[in-house]
């Protein structure tokens, strides 16, 4: 077991820190206790930054906050530390769940702008709240030996709990979301919900030390409390160690940390400048860090969560409630439009798709298939019409409530999670409808072998051919147990055997009354199951029915192949 | 001089570790008009791509005038003379249409842009009223047009069309095909990859049919004539017979 | 009472000059290349202080302007080309070690104005008179600085649309795809916008120091500010971006007449925050690319 080595070592590292946190003189033990408190601000910044992918420079903010909390808890409500060590982390927790809901709707590049921001006003608010830039005193400091020994047991805490994070469901949609959080949505997770929560426990560890530190020199002052050398320093720890891996934070901890007490000793003035060319350079040359070079030659990687799937015989596949009775329509869609400025992609299309149904949609390219999935599956709002899924509106629901509801979907071109094993890819989408994980590991198990993919569970989508990377779209898709499934030429480039798994698949899940709407271009991959066709131009349908009719058709032939027929008669005439 | 204007050696590429064309090998003849067709996806688009430098190749080789461009960037093989109309028309929304063209012969002189972008509003006589307009403001017909004026700004010797016939109305294509026809009977060497099959059979000579990232049938325009073949090659192999001709 | 409103009104569009200066380089830099600049504003800073040095040496600030540009350009120019050039082909994690590295940058040119120029706050006196019309007193350095600016940012604006290389650096912040397939050569012009953005930076110091003192911590909230106005304008649209650095201006001067310097900083970063999360678009309300 390679895990139980890392543990070991952590275990030996640790006791011989508590030897010098007991043990040391006072100038070691300061150097243990601040080394440890970056390793819990680390762990704090990689929760969402590092798993969730959400770049935050202004964590900072949050060591501010929990450090005036402390002081304020301290001394207006005579609290005593470690009261204040609970109060702090909490009342971070409160301010970053309405603050994370709105911030976290900026997409990447603003997300880290408004962080930004914040780190950059905190002090400027903190100097006026508390009566400008002078410092505040605590009557009760701890003794250096006493900060050492608990910041050890802290930062202890801190990774076994982000151990138990990255092997927890948690854990698994916070890196879903960071390797493509539309994917993410369309395996049901509530990425809003999700997002916030990793931005609270980020936000309650780095409040968490703002107290220690208050704790430990029983002084603050805005300046120190939003400090732009340790919002730095943290940001180089995990890059240095590898952002988003389990260990890493600890590894970048423990170097940056060391390496800053010679810096702050030796080059006091050129720090920064030190720093922060470090994470240049580590930005261009080396952006995973330790864990990447560890990870490449095969240590410390990481291990699928609830892995590995179990054995056939203790599998009990949970049934699900039938929404509407055989044969009813399920989805329907009444006139649906969709205007990109002035160009109508999708114009007036009306859809009725009926319980247990396969349906093929056909078109040329632009003909607005994909803006279509888009409309229904809440990835786009419509600008006029409406869906109905089980004769229920669907309205402004999220794309996650969507697909958890049972309208699941593949896209066009593959959107698969980078870091996510094959086996998490499809539990994702299983533990979004089975709240057991004992249901949700069943039902992953069951579609892995349905399709043919059990035996490379393991691996990484890049690590598949194309065949089978689609294929696992499919199999996340339909780990959401749907009543519609939408699927976007997820067959194109498979070959004809992975063909016939996703049919015996799709039979089994048409046989458990799921309808299946699919736009392919190879037409034989839909052809063969399909009930009925629809075929798309120019945003509307021109034409319906049954594949043979529908193929003959000289409509569909020249809105397929192209302009009119008459320009191969003049072609064979010019060959004449 | 050589007979052929461009040629491919063999080439494999893809995107990151997914490959999408292998051991590809087609020839441009000069002065031909050749169409690459086949369905979504088979690697027509990264054809192109290849030939300009937007990826890179992972084995094989790229002549143009005998001479190998594999290492040179997109731009120097645009000044070589490969003019280029992407996927997506690739225009500069916000720039008027005169704008585009100009940037088209960024590095000619101001005369010589002038009188070349004055040919070519002549070529394409829909264009020389909306020369003022933005491009975002034209229809996909007319932004087409000037995705073509704008590669031939630099009087190239070969152009390049991505799929000109994405998105537009049979009368537009027609035309569109039609100003092609004229440039080709002018000279100009043609290669255009196509999902609309009965255009590029109207207009190219030579034909590659792609499949799976490899070319899978060669030929002259005249022979490809079988509508259950193009069927085929579109829509896949239909299970039960036959597409009736219309 | 009207006066007093005059005043602020006025005061807030001069300010909002060297607003836009500040935020055209980053406009630019966006525009082209889609990067975040975090070290924006340490730029602006070290044009400044770069800006005192010949200040020192007897230089009319105005004259420095140029002096702090062409420094700046080359830094720039250097960076793109030495460092951000290389994450340019890394891909989607390509926008993520762009804002690291920029990150680490703001740190290093904040703290190599540190170790030239030390960590006080500094200001160059220039034209320290004001001017009188109508009860309305303006001091004369702000009029000169927003004078200088506004002709700054409209020349280079200029540049963009009525020559041919301004048009290429459009073209590209276009369709880089386009322009390359042209025939421009998307590597040069990366570096030529990176250098024009960081020089209009250092012009904007030059102009800033001589209105305001400044450390050179300075650049974090500079950052902020000149984002602000991008956001208010509309990401990478360049007439968008004049009208919100007046708002900013006139927002900013006002609250800091009504509530202190404090409050103005808080309110630039509010304006900003809400600016992104309800119209994210710009007030425009027109992307600039369609």
């Amino acid at each position: 077991m390679r895990l139980r080595v890392e543990w070991i070592a952590l275990a030996v590292c640790a006791s011989l820190s508590a030897l010098v946190a007991l043990g040391g003189n006072g100038y070691q033990q300061q150097i243990v206790f601040s080394t440890a408190l970056f390793v819990v601000l680390a762990y704090g910044w990689n929760v969402i930054s590092g798993l969730t992918g959400y770049l935050s420079f202004g964590q900072i903010a949050f060591f501010g906050l929990g450090a005036y909390v402390a002081v304020g808890a301290i001394l207006v409500l005579k609290l005593p530390w470690y009261a204040a060590a609970v109060v702090a982390p909490l009342a971070a927790v409160c301010v970053a769940i309405p603050l994370g809901s709105v911030m976290l709707r900026l997409q990447g590049v603003f997300f880290t702008l408004g962080m930004f921001g914040l780190g950059r006003i905190g002090d400027i608010v903190a100097s006026s709240v508390s009566g400008g830039a002078m410092g505040t005193s605590i009557p009760e400091v701890a003794t250096p030996r006493e900060s050492a020994s608990v910041m050890i047991v802290l930062a202890l805490g801190a990774i076994v709990f982000t151990h138990l994070l990255i092997n927890s469901k948690l854990g698994l949609r916070f890196m879903a979301i960071r390797d493509d959080e539309p994917a993410a949505r369309a395996a049901g997770v509530p990425t809003g919900r999700i997002k916030v929560t990793a931005f609270a426990i980020s936000a309650a560890l780095a409040a968490l030390c703002g107290v220690m530190y208050v704790w430990n020199v029983g002084y603050l002052d805005p300046t120190s409390a939003f400090s732009g050398t340790t919002e730095l320093q943290v940001v180089l720890m995990v890059l240095v160690g590898g952002i988003g891996s389990m260990w890493g934070p600890l590894f970048g901890a423990v170097l940056i940390a060391l390496l800053g007490q010679v810096l702050w000793a030796r080059f006091p003035l050129e720090e920064q400048v030190i720093l922060g060319s470090i994470t240049v350079l580590m930005a261009v040359a080396m952006p995973g860090g330790i864990s990447a070079i560890l990870q490449a030659r095969g240590k410390l990687t990481r291990r699928a969560v609830w892995s590995p799937p179990p054995d056939a015989r203790s599998i009990d596949v949970p049934t699900r409630i039938r929404t509407v009775a055989d044969g009813d329509p399920v989805l329907v869609c009444e006139a649906l439009v969709k205007r990109f400025g002035g160009v109508a992609a999708v114009d007036g299309v009306d859809l009725r798709i009926a319980r247990g149904e396969v349906v093929g949609i056909i078109g040329p390219n632009g003909a607005g298939k994909s803006t279509l999935f888009d409309l229904i599956t809440g990835f786009a709002a419509p600008s006029a019409g409406r869906v109905l899924f089980a004769n229920v509106p669907i309205g402004r629901q999220t794309p996650d409530a969507i697909a958890r509801r049972g309208i699941a979907r593949t896209f066009q071109t593959s959107r698969l999670f980078a870091t996510l094993s094959v086996w998490e890819t499809v539990l994702l989408a299983a533990s979004s409808v089975n709240a057991a994980r004992g249901a949700a590991i069943a039902e992953a198990r069951r579609i892995l072998a349905q399709v043919g993919l059990l035996d490379v569970w393991s691996r990484l989508p890049e690590a598949l051919p194309p065949g089978k990377q689609r294929l696992l779209e499919i199999a996340r898709a339909l780990a959401l147990r749907p009543d519609v499934l939408l699927l976007d030429e997820a067959m194109a480039g498979m070959t004809a055997d992975e063909i016939a798994q996703v049919h015996a698949a799709l039979r089994f899940a048409v046989g458990n009354g799921c309808a299946v709407v699919a736009i392919e271009h190879v037409l034989p991959a839909i052809a063969t199951i399909a009930d009925r066709v629809y075929v798309l131009d120019f945003g509307t349908v021109i034409a319906e029915g049954p594949p043979q009719r529908v193929f003959s058709d000289p409509i569909v032939l020249d809105a397929y192949i192209g302009v009119g027929t008459s320009v191969l008669d003049e072609v064979a005439a010019g060959a004449r | 001089m050589p007979a052929d204007l461009l040629h491919l050696e063999a080439v494999c590429a893809g995107y990151g570790k997914v490959p999408v064309l292998h051991d590809v090998t087609v020839s441009i003849p000069r002065g031909d008009a050749v169409a690459a067709i086949g369905a979504n996806g088979v690697g027509k688009t990264t054809l192109l791509r290849v030939i300009m430098g937007q990826i890179p190749i992972t084995a094989g080789d790229v002549l143009f005038d005998d001479v190998s461009i594999r290492e040179l960037p997109t731009s120097r093989r645009a000044r070589l003379g490969i003019g280029y109309a992407p996927e997506g028309r690739a225009l500069f929304p916000m720039m008027t249409v005169r704008e585009n063209l100009e940037i088209g012969a960024y590095h000619a002189t101001a005369a010589r842009r002038a009188a070349r972008a004055g040919w070519l509003f002549e070529v394409f006589p829909k264009l020389a009223p909306l020369r003022g307009r933005l491009c975002a403001l034209l229809s996909g017909g007319e932004q087409q047009m000037v995705a073509i004026a704008r590669a031939l700004m630099n009087e190239p010797k070969l152009l390049l069309l991505d799929e000109p016939s994405t998105g537009l109305a049979p009368r537009v294509v027609g035309e569109l095909y039609e100003a092609l026809t004229h440039l080709h009977a002018d000279g100009l060497t043609v290669f255009v990859v196509e999902q609309n099959a009965r255009a590029a059979l109207r207009f190219a000579r030579t034909v590659h049919v792609v499949e799976d990232g490899r070319i899978a049938r060669s030929g002259l325009a005249s022979e490809m004539l079988d509508e259950r073949m193009l069927a085929e090659a579109y829509l896949g192999h239909v299970p039960e017979p036959p597409v009736n001709a219309p | 009472m009207l006066v007093t409103i005059l005043t602020l009104a006025l005061t807030g569009v001069l300010w909002g000059g060297v607003y836009l200066l500040m935020a055209s380089g980053l406009n630019l830099i966006y525009g082209v290349m889609k990067i975040v600049n975090l070290a924006h504003g340490d730029f602006i800073v070290v044009g400044g202080l770069l800006t005192l040095t010949l200040f020192e040496l007897h230089v009319n600030p105005l004259a420095a302007l140029p002096a702090a540009a062409l420094v700046m350009f080359a830094v720039g120019a250097l960076i793109q080309r030495g460092i951000l050039e290389r994450l340019v082909t890394a891909g989607p994690a390509g926008e993520l070690r762009t804002l690291l590295a920029t990150f680490g940058m703001s740190y290093v040119v904040s703290n190599v104005g540190l170790l030239l120029w030390g960590a006080q706050v500094q200001s160059v006196p220039f034209l320290e008179g004001s001017v009188d019309a109508f009860g309305i007193r303006l001091p004369e350095n702000l009029l000169v600085c927003s004078a200088v600016a506004f002709a700054f940012a409209i020349a280079v604006h200029i540049w963009l649309t009525r020559t041919m290389s301004g048009k290429a650096v459009r073209a590209t912040s276009q369709s880089a795809v386009g322009a390359a397939a042209c025939g421009l050569s998307i590597r040069r012009i990366r570096v030529l916008t990176f250098g024009l953005g960081c020089a209009m930076a250092g012009a904007a110091g030059s102009l800033t120091i001589t209105l305001i003192p400044f450390q050179n911590s300075s650049g974090g909230p500079l950052t902020v500010q000149a984002f602000t106005v991008i956001a208010l304008g509309g990401l990478g649209n360049y007439v968008g971006a004049f009208l919100a650095a007046v708002i900013l201006g006139v927002a900013e001067v006002t609250t800091s007449f009504v509530f202190g310097s404090n409050a103005a900083a808080a309110v630039v970063y509010i304006l900003f925050i809400l600016i992104l999360v309800f119209r994210p678009q710009g007030l425009l309300g027109r992307s600039a690319r369609v």
